[in-house]
Order: C-alpha cells, then structure tokens, then sequence
C-alpha cells in the first residue's frame, strides 16, 4: 500500500474541494438504504398518506440540496426564470446525474392542442405551392410529425442526421392523438386537462425496482422519495409546485409505468412556456419559405438550426422575443432584444444566419456560438460585417 | 485446503470458482451517483434527529438499520464475491475491508492494530461516501453518523456465525483525521441446524 500521509484537515466543509461527481456506490448499496429509510418510516405512521408524505419530505431536502450543487457545479451558477428552463434542467441535468439516464416529458392537453392547431393553420395557408413534395404525407399524420418533431426538439434540443432517422422516430398516428392526450415520445398517457400541469414519465424509477407492494397498501407508491426531490428542485428555483408520483398501467407490460406529475402553483408563470414552444413554429414558417430547391438532409438542419438557436438564445440568455418584427402571427419569434440601464442588443434569428448588432458588444457572437453548440453541436460562424441579408444590401 | 472447500459445499456440482477481487466485483455491478447515496442517507439521519431528539438513540437507531441491512447484505456479498471460507477472523476482516467495502460503497478500508489474540483488529477508511458535505452541528456532537456502517458490519458478521462488538474509535466528523472502525470477535457460535438428524 502506498504510505498514507495525513490527509489535509478542512475545518469547514465548505472549503473542502467540490468532488467533480463522478463517484460510484453500489445499486445494492443504494437500494438497501432506500429500504431502511421506507421501514423505518413505515414504524412512525399509521396510514399510507402520511407515508407517502415523509417519503416526500425526505425527497424535498436531498431535491433542494441536488438543486445547489448542480447550479453550482453543472450550470456555472446561472438561475432558471423561464419554465421551459427549470423543466429541461430537471429532466435531464437532474435525471442524468442522480439516476444516470435522460426521460421523455409530457405536457399537459390543452397547451398541445393549442400548438397543434397553429400548426395545421400555417400548413393550410402554405400547402398549396410550398411544401416540399417529400413532406406530402396526408395531413393528419403530416401535422402530427411536424407537431412532435418541434415539441421534441424544443424540448430536448435533439438534432435529427437525416431523413431516415426522422423516420425512424416512433411516432404514433393522429388518430390517437385526441384533444386531451400528449404526444410523448414512446407512451401514450392519459392526458390531463390543464395547461399547468406536465408529466415526467419513465419505465421504472430506480427506486422501485427492488420494491414491491402489498396489495393492501393500495396506490402506494415509493416513487414519493422522487416526486419530493422534484418538488424541492422546483419550489428551491422559485417554482412552486405539487409533485406527486403514480403508476400508469402499459398494455403488454407486467409492470405499470411511474409518471411523475407536476402541477405548478397559480404564481407559476406558465404561458412563457406556450411562447417557447412557438419559436419550434417559427421555425417551420422560415423553413418552408427557404425550402425549395435544397435537399431534403440540410431542410431539416435548417429546421432545428433555428429551432435549437432560438432556444438557446432564450434559455442562455433570457432574451425576450419581441413582436416589433412579426409575420402577423403571435407564434413567430425571430428578433430578440435584450435592454438592461446602458446596453442594448438586437438579434435577428433566420434560420441558419443570426444577425447580431447593439452597443458594447454586450452579446457577441463568440458566446453565443459556444452556447450554441453547446446546446446542439453546430458550430456558429463569424462572418464579420453585414453586408447583404436575405437578398438586400446593407451598408 | 481445495478439499475441505468442496467438503463444505455439498452442492456444488462444479470446480469452485476461485474469489473475484472487490474492483472486479464492483465493476460488474450495477452502480449509482454516490451523491444520490450520500443525499439519500442525510435525509435519513435528518429524519431520525427529528423524530428521536436524542443523539444516543440516534445512534441505537442508525445501528439497527445497519443491522438490518447487514444481515441481507451478507447474502448477496457470499453470492457475488465466490470467496471461500475464512480460515481465521484476520482472513475475515481483510476480506471485508478489501471486497466487501469495495463491492458496496467503492472504497477501500484497511486492516491494522491486531491484538495478540488476533481477534481485534481495526478497519481504516480514508475515504468515505456518506460524509461527503456533511458538518456536524454543534447540537448532535455525540452522534455518530456513520453508525450505520458498524450496524451492517456485525449483522453481516452475526450471519456467518461470528458474535461481534463494533465501535468507532476515530471520526472525521469530530476532528479526526480518517475514520476508524474497532471490530472485536466475541465469539465463533457453531452453526446450529434446525433440524434433528433422527427425524
């Protein structure tokens, strides 16, 4: 054995190193714990509610401190304000780091079939002359992909190589989409009537895997632990919110799913989500204005090029999507300003050409590049001065 | 020594396996982020402070569930690690310090101050998963929170017929510089079965 020296005393945790969080225990382990701490709460009720809300509260603590570090060390401490943020983080920073995978999220009925209508709306007025032939699918299901697509990728910022692997996708017709479903990714769930409402879903939470309940028990379910530590990464980022956990019974499987619903209180601003999900649509009106005479591969990065920079535009930097600019469409959203008391910048977002101008250079073009590729791998280029835009001449 | 292995399985139908070592073992489980574990036994400990009050049975209660954990985990440790049975209690405490502590948390202990008799001995823990951000608070300074580790060390122990006294000596979280396990065998029991030869 190498010879220990004394290791450096720190007489406040807090000047202790930040681990970089990639140490390991046992699943084993983990579940072995996680069983203690459910028997040793079973001694201390008498009901299953009050179960349920001890596992919960136990949750909201390890959810509040999860919050913390990971802003710290994962983010560069930068703060959520936008719903669309604190979703995307909890979905995927937060999953990926305790429970070591990604997840689909849903959304409540409503807010879809509001997105879902504008879009078929946009495609009747566009059909005749500008949608690319290969796109002419029938429309239900034609609105349908587009509709799932966008969602998607403005949530995920996922990127799609090629026309194959849009195919490939498992996207399900629109005869199953009824006005109170959502459309997630590889379940279909019982949709909920209200706009504030959004659905984690996954195959089996980790806890539960080595858990089974008594049929007395009722609708117990473990995952309370999980539905805590999101309540309390949401109520900690100012987000206040009832978070409960249910099993969703699948056709064809012996175990049901665990959705995990989150209901965001009144104060919750959650229009700003509708506006989010409208830059996905702005991305369909540019791409089918530019879509002829291109192949079928580079429409489809056009698509999430805008898509994903609009994004990251808004969710990096907080910028407001203004209407000064606007093709008479509450869903169009290419121009950006951003004011604070001595700077302003304006960005204009056109498919794959952003055009940046302000004072100071308070936004330049390098941070937004990196940001950009950070959220979706494309790389932004610098071309310097504007000469000419969309065909007219700048000077 | 391979003849009185294959003597003590009796059903064994093929050559025994020889012992994996705790990086191999560990490597082929299933892991998880040690921070989910670290949070997750916080919030358990939080818990028990908030509904016991007093620090003692704090610990009692830490110990109990370590306990409980301990005679479960035994089981699955004999499964996974193949190892044969320990000649002595040396054999026996560097097998848990080197496999059984790596296969379940991810570190190493190490094993010293042996007794004359060779039925005490030390376990020593450099590194330790539970306490990652913990401080203790001027108001628990008799707790012990890694009690838990003790509790599952001498129920594992109690499984395999070994009677153990397990107390911390040194605590990184009142000062000292690692952590420090003092494991005493009180007594070898013999395997009793419950069944009568004659019925």
């Amino acid at each position: 054995m190498i010879g220990v020296g004394k290791i450096k005393q720190y007489t406040n945790v807090l000047d202790k190193p930040l681990s970089k969080g990639k140490q390991e225990v046992s699943l084993s382990a983990f579940a072995f714990l996680f069983s203690e701490l459910v028997q040793y709460n079973q001694t201390q009720v008498d009901n299953i509610a009050e179960l349920e809300r001890r596992l919960e509260d136990a949750g909201y603590a390890v959810g509040a401190r999860v919050l913390e570090l990971l802003c710290h060390r994962e983010k560069g401490n930068r703060r959520e304000t936008r719903l669309l943020g604190i979703l995307s983080f909890v979905h995927s920073t937060v999953w990926k780091v305790l429970f070591g995978k990604a997840l689909e999220i849903g959304f409540g009925g409503t807010l879809v079939k509001k997105v879902l209508m504008e879009v078929s709306d946009r495609f009747q007025d566009m059909k005749d002359g500008l949608l690319p032939d290969a796109w002419d699918l029938g429309e239900p299901t034609m609105v349908d992909l587009w509709s799932c697509l966008v969602l998607r990728s403005a949530v995920q910022g996922s990127r799609i190589e090629s026309l194959a692997a849009l195919q490939q996708m498992n996207l399900f017709p629109l005869e199953q989409i009824k006005p109170n479903c959502s459309p997630v990714a590889d379940s279909l769930e019982k949709g909920t009537e209200h706009e504030d409402e959004y659905m984690i879903s996954e195959k089996e939470l980790l806890v539960n895997r080595f858990i089974s309940i008594l049929k007395d028990m009722g609708t117990f379910n473990c995952g309370a632990f999980v539905a805590g530590i999101v309540r309390g990464v949401l109520d900690s980022a100012g987000f206040p919110a009832v978070v409960t956990a249910h099993f969703v019974p699948v056709e064809g499987q012996l175990r049901p799913r665990t959705t995990i619903l989150i209901k965001f209180a009144e104060e919750v601003d959650t229009a700003s989500f509708m506006s989010d999900m409208s830059l996905g649509l702005n991305a369909l009106l540019h791409l089918n204005l530019h879509a002829k005479g291109t192949t079928e591969r580079s429409k489809i990065r056009m698509m999430f090029t805008q898509v994903s920079c609009s994004l990251s535009l808004v969710s990096m930097f907080e910028l407001v999507p203004s209407d000064l600019v606007s093709i008479s469409s509450e869903t169009n959203a290419s121009l950006f300003i951003y004011r604070n008391a001595s700077d302003v910048a304006y960005i204009l977002v056109c498919v794959d050409d952003i055009v940046n101008t302000g004072n100071h250079n308070s936004y330049d073009i390098e941070h937004i590049s990196q940001s950009a590729y950070h959220v979706v791998g494309c790389l932004i280029k610098d071309v310097g001065q504007l000469h000419d835009f969309l065909g007219v001449g700048v000077n | 020594f391979e003849e009185t292995k294959a003597q003590h399985r009796p059903f064994t139908s093929m050559a025994p396996v020889a012992p994996r070592s705790g990086d191999v073992i560990f490597a082929s489980v299933e892991r998880v982020n040690a921070e989910l574990f670290t949070l997750t036994y916080g919030a358990i400990v939080r818990q028990l402070i908030t509904d016991l009050e007093e620090v003692e049975e704090v610990n009692k209660q830490l110990d109990q569930m370590g306990y409980n954990i301990g005679i479960r985990l035994i089981d699955e440790f004999l499964a996974k690690s193949n190892v044969s049975r320990c000649v002595d209690f040396k054999e026996t405490a560097e097998v848990i310090a080197k496999v059984g502590f790596k296969m379940f948390l991810g570190v190493t202990a190490s094993v010293t101050n042996w007794d004359a008799e060779g039925t005490c001995c030390s376990l020593i823990l450099e590194d330790n998963p539970l306490v990652d951000f913990v401080e203790l608070p001027d108001t628990c300074q008799g707790l012990y929170y890694c009690n838990i580790l003790s509790g599952v060390v001498r129920g594992a122990l109690e499984m395999v017929s070994m009677k153990t006294e397990v107390t911390w000596l040194r605590d990184m979280l009142r000062g000292d510089d690692a952590f420090e396990l003092q494991v005493k065998l009180l007594k070898q029991v013999p395997e009793e079965y419950p069944y009568k030869d004659d019925e």
